[in-house]
Order: structure tokens, then sequence, then C-alpha cells
């Protein structure tokens, strides 16, 4: 898991509208990261992140001028930005991860964890925590009923899906499936591709059916 | 009172149109008239009511969500049909040409629907039907073919329909209306207590070195949370409901017992569940977590519940703590029995996995 020790520190973006938090976190995360920057609010966040190009984004899925949803729609495509809430509606966090974000984590996850899922987020890989997949596969089985029956997703994408909901990491997934972990990882970013374009068409369809007729 | 008031509002716009066509009618078809003066005292009657319900609408609508105003201008209505047996020629009323009591009267059977409900709307919708018949004895009608009884008949059962079906609306619309204000008050408690209370509890767990105060500070945080962003009960299948209750209550004593933390995650498409599958799943969940919290060192376990080919139920149970080897250990005897005994019960099967070092997973069917 932790194989990727890189010699410069991770460097992190802060934002979060309460500074008592960014404090928390820097404190928590100490050596082998850098905090490059901090914001407390969405647009300061996204001009943050863009003049200081940092390796991840750690972001208050609630916050001034949009919140996370704004940080992840602007900066998804350069940085990865991970949200760090309290929150647990599943319309936000499923937004949130179609606007660009690479998963969520829950402002209680112990300061170890935060630092695993930050180290492996600041490679590109998704932070997909069990409740995340749980989540997206409910999604997914509610977008197959509504299609009658028309599966976006490959048996081998459910599958991996399913393991990461029951608690597996991806090491495990790869040892249960006879995959290489890499492939565990290649298939959750091909599922967040999904997410992404199926939230795209969702509010496309809705346009259509409200507004154009 | 929000939805009967716009209801109302559109069955005060109907009692004008209705009122005009009334008057439409009489004026051009005065010539079929046998008592002009009592048509004339017809139209006046109804205008007193239209007039008077729209005033009382802008001016006190709640005084409209009583009986009284609804069986006084039911009253009017079975008067004018009546009356307009008196009005015209006999034998008009089965004639083809219009009358002047056919459309306005159905308002009162709006009324009755809308404020009373769906049954008093039908009763309403009844005895204006029936209304037709004293109608016709007015205008001299005193041999019935079976086509004018079928006629009287199909107003009774069409009007009462009108009457029943308005007052349903009433009845969805209300209940859409709560829901909404329901979610509506949760968002709110959940904005106000994101910014309050679970960022505390949450700052609490990440920096205090205390672990009672952690742990505490840990449930109060999961109680708050499930009553903010779990599926509400109402939503979930019959028995769905009560499995993911039991289980959230097994890990929450889980977490207590063992201090270990612990999540429950069920899905919110599960299929319907009868008591007997509810109990086997939700004690057999219970052994697997008391075996990892006893045997396995975890550090973190997930009690995970998905749909299984559309009727079935799938749960696993995972931990992250040293597992056992299979080809060596006879398989924990305590699972054996109380798991595989408990899910047997209901059709089910059992699987255990582990590998050393890796924790373990035990897995749930249930047809």
């Amino acid at each position: 898991m932790g194989a990727v020790r890189r010699r410069e520190p991770i460097r992190v973006v802060l934002a979060d509208d309460h500074p008592i938090w960014r404090d928390g976190v820097r404190a928590d995360l100490a050596d082998g990261f850098e905090v490059v920057g901090e914001a407390s609010e969405a647009g300061e966040a996204i001009k943050v992140i863009e003049a200081t190009r940092p390796d991840v984004v750690v972001c208050d899925l609630h916050m001034p001028g949009g919140g996370g949803f704004a940080v992840a729609r602007a900066c998804g495509g350069q940085a990865h930005v991970v949200m760090l809430t309290v929150s647990e509606a599943e319309r936000d966090l499923l937004d949130a991860v179609a606007a660009g974000a690479l998963g969520y984590l829950v402002k209680s996850t112990p300061g170890p964890e935060l630092r695993a899922a930050l180290e492996r987020a600041a490679s590109g890989e998704p932070v997909f925590s069990p409740s995340l997949a749980a989540l997206v596969l409910g999604e997914f089985r509610r977008i197959a009923r509504a299609s009658s029956g028309v599966q976006p997703l490959s048996d081998r994408e459910r599958e991996v899906l399913r393991l990461v909901a029951r608690g597996h990491t991806y090491r495990q997934v790869g040892a249960e499936l006879f995959i290489a972990e890499k492939t565990v990882e290649n298939h959750v970013r091909n599922i967040l591709g999904k997410l992404h374009l199926s939230r795209k068409q969702e509010l496309m369809r809705y346009a259509l059916e409200h507004e154009i007729e | 009172m929000g939805v009967e008031r716009s209801l109302l509002s559109g069955v005060a716009a109907f009692r004008w149109v209705a009122w005009a066509w009334m008057v439409t009618v009489v004026l051009v078809l005065r010539r079929d008239l046998a008592r002009p003066w009592l048509a004339g005292a017809l139209v006046a009657l109804a205008a007193v009511v239209t007039v008077a319900w729209t005033a009382l609408l802008r001016s006190n609508p709640s005084a409209l969500l009583r009986p009284a105003p609804v069986v006084a201008e039911l009253a009017c209505g079975i008067a004018v049909v009546v009356g307009d047996g008196f009005a015209y020629e006999p034998g008009h009323v089965f004639g083809p040409s219009q009358t002047l009591g056919v459309i306005w009267p159905l308002s009162g059977v709006l009324a009755a629907g809308v404020i009373l409900g769906p049954w008093a709307g039908a009763v309403a919708g009844a005895l204006l039907g029936l209304a037709r018949f004293a109608d016709a004895l007015a205008n001299r009608v005193h041999e019935f073919s079976d086509r004018q009884i079928l006629s009287i008949a199909s107003s009774v059962v069409v009007f009462s329909l009108a009457g029943a079906t308005v007052g349903y609306i009433v009845v969805l619309l209300r209940g859409a209306r709560e829901e909404v204000a329901e979610a509506r008050a949760r968002e709110g408690v959940a904005r106000t207590l994101h910014d309050g209370v679970l960022q505390t509890l949450a700052h609490i767990q990440r920096r205090s070195t205390e672990t009672a105060i952690v742990a505490l500070a840990h449930r109060q945080e999961r109680e708050l949370r499930d009553y903010l962003f779990r599926t509400r009960p109402s939503r979930l299948a019959p028995g769905a409901a009560d499995l993911a209750a039991r289980l959230r209550g097994a890990v929450a004593r889980f977490e207590d017992t063992f201090d270990v933390s612990a999540e429950v995650l069920v899905a919110d498409d599960l299929p319907a569940l009868s008591a007997a599958q509810v109990e086997a799943l939700a004690g057999a969940a219970g052994e697997a977590l008391t075996n990892a919290g006893k045997h396995g060192h975890a550090s973190r376990v997930i009690v995970y519940v998905e749909p299984e080919n559309d009727r079935g139920v799938f749960c696993s149970v995972k931990d992250n703590g040293t597992g056992f080897d299979p080809a060596t250990v006879a398989e924990g005897v305590g699972l054996a029995r109380s798991v595989r005994g408990r899910v047997a019960e209901v059709g089910g099967r059992v699987e255990a996995r582990s590998t050393p070092g890796d924790g373990t997973e035990v897995c749930m069917w249930v047809p």
C-alpha cells in the first residue's frame, strides 16, 4: 500500500472555512507532507491551487463560494482533490465525485488512515472508502433499473466495487480476482469515469424533460 | 392548509366558469323554460354561493375547512338540480337539450372531497346523482325507461368518483407536503449540526488522547450521523428497515464492548424480508462481530448488506484482524455453530474466508 515512499514531501493545499480544522489537519499530516497553501472559500482555493500546483488538495465539501463542488469542478482535471467532510448526504457525495473529486474522507478519520489515503491520492489513486463504493453500487443499480436492465458497469467492475464495499483493500481485491493491484486501480478509475458520465447524462435528460419540450 | 387552499381556489374558479355556463344556457334556451322566474332564482342562488365562497376564501379560508359550508353548498347544489326539473317544460330532463342544473352543482361535490376527504366526496357525489331522480320527478317524468335509469345511475357513479378522486388527491398531496417539510427540517438541522456539533465531535476524536472521551465522541457522532444521513426507514422495504436497525444496534454494542470501529452499509434497495430472515441475519452478523472482536485483533470491521438476484440478500462481516489459516484451524467452533445454524434455519448458506494476517470475512446468503 505505502509502497510509493517519496523522498520529497507531498505538497498539500488545505481548504476549509474553519481555521481550527486546517490547524488540526496540518498537525496530523506532520512529516512527509508540506502544506503549501490554505484557503477558506472555494474561489480562493481555486486560485491557490492554480498558483501552487499541489500534489493533493484536501477540501471541505461545504464552504462558502460553492464549496468543494466548485473546487472539484474547476481543478479536478489537473489536481487530485479529496473531500474531507462531516456530511454523508448521499447526493452530496455522489455529486462531489462526479464533479471530479478523487473521493472523500469523513472528518473523524484517524490520523494514520488520513495520511495513508492522502499519500495514495497524491499519486492519483481514487480514495474509495467502502461506504462510497456502496453508494456508487446503489446508484448504478438504480441506473440499470431505470434503463430497463442495461448495466453501465461491466461484470468485473461490479465485482471490484462489491469487494471494496465489503471492506477489501485494493491488494485484497486483486488477490481475490487474480489481477494486479494496478488493474484494480484502473477499474476503479473507469468506474468513476462512468459515474461522471451517467450523472452528466442524467442532468441532460432532466433538462430535456423539464425545460425544452 | 396550503394544499387545500390552492385546490379550493381551483374549485372557486370552477364555480365561476360553471355559473357563467349556467347563465348562458338559461339565456340561449330561454324558450324551453316553463317558469323563467324560477330559473332566475336558481341562477341568483348559485351566484350568492359562488360569491360567498370566493369572498370567504380570500378573507377567512380556515372558516371553510369545516362541514357546515360544504353541507350548505351541497344543499344549494341539490336545490338547483331539483329546481331545474320545475323550471323546464315537462320531459325536458331527458331531452337532447342542455339544462341549467348540470355542471354548477358539481362544485359542492369537489369541495366536499377537498375539505372532508375522499369518502365524504363520494357520498356527496352519490347524493347529487340521486338528486337527478328528484329532478326527473319534478319534471313530471313518471315512468322511467331502462336507458333513463341507467343515465341517472351513471350520474351517481361519475359524481361520486369525482368527489372521491379529488379527496384522494388531497390526501396524496398532503402526504407529499409532509414528506417535503420533514426533509427540509432535516436539511436545516443537518446544516446547523454540520458546522457545529459534528465538527466538534470529529475534532475531539482527532485531537483528544483520552480514550474514554474519544469513545464517547465517537458514539455521539454515530448516533447523530444515523439520524441525519441514513435512508429513512419508510423508504426501505418491510423488514429491510428492521434489519438495518438491528445491525446498527449490534455494531454500536460491538464498538462499545471491543473498542474497535465498525461500519454498517445497507443498500437502500433491499427486497422485503420476513421476520425470521431478519432475526437470522441480524443474529448471525452479531455472532460474526463478536468473533471478530474476541479472536481477530481487528481495528476495523465492515458489515455490508446488498440485494442478491432480485429476491435474496447478501451480507458480509469483514475485519482487518489477524485472520486464521482455514487449512489448519478447525474454523472457530462458535462461528460454525451459531452463524451457520442461524442462517441455515432460513435456508441460507455461510462461507468464512480468511488468510493469516489478512483478516476474516464471513459471507452469508439468504434466498
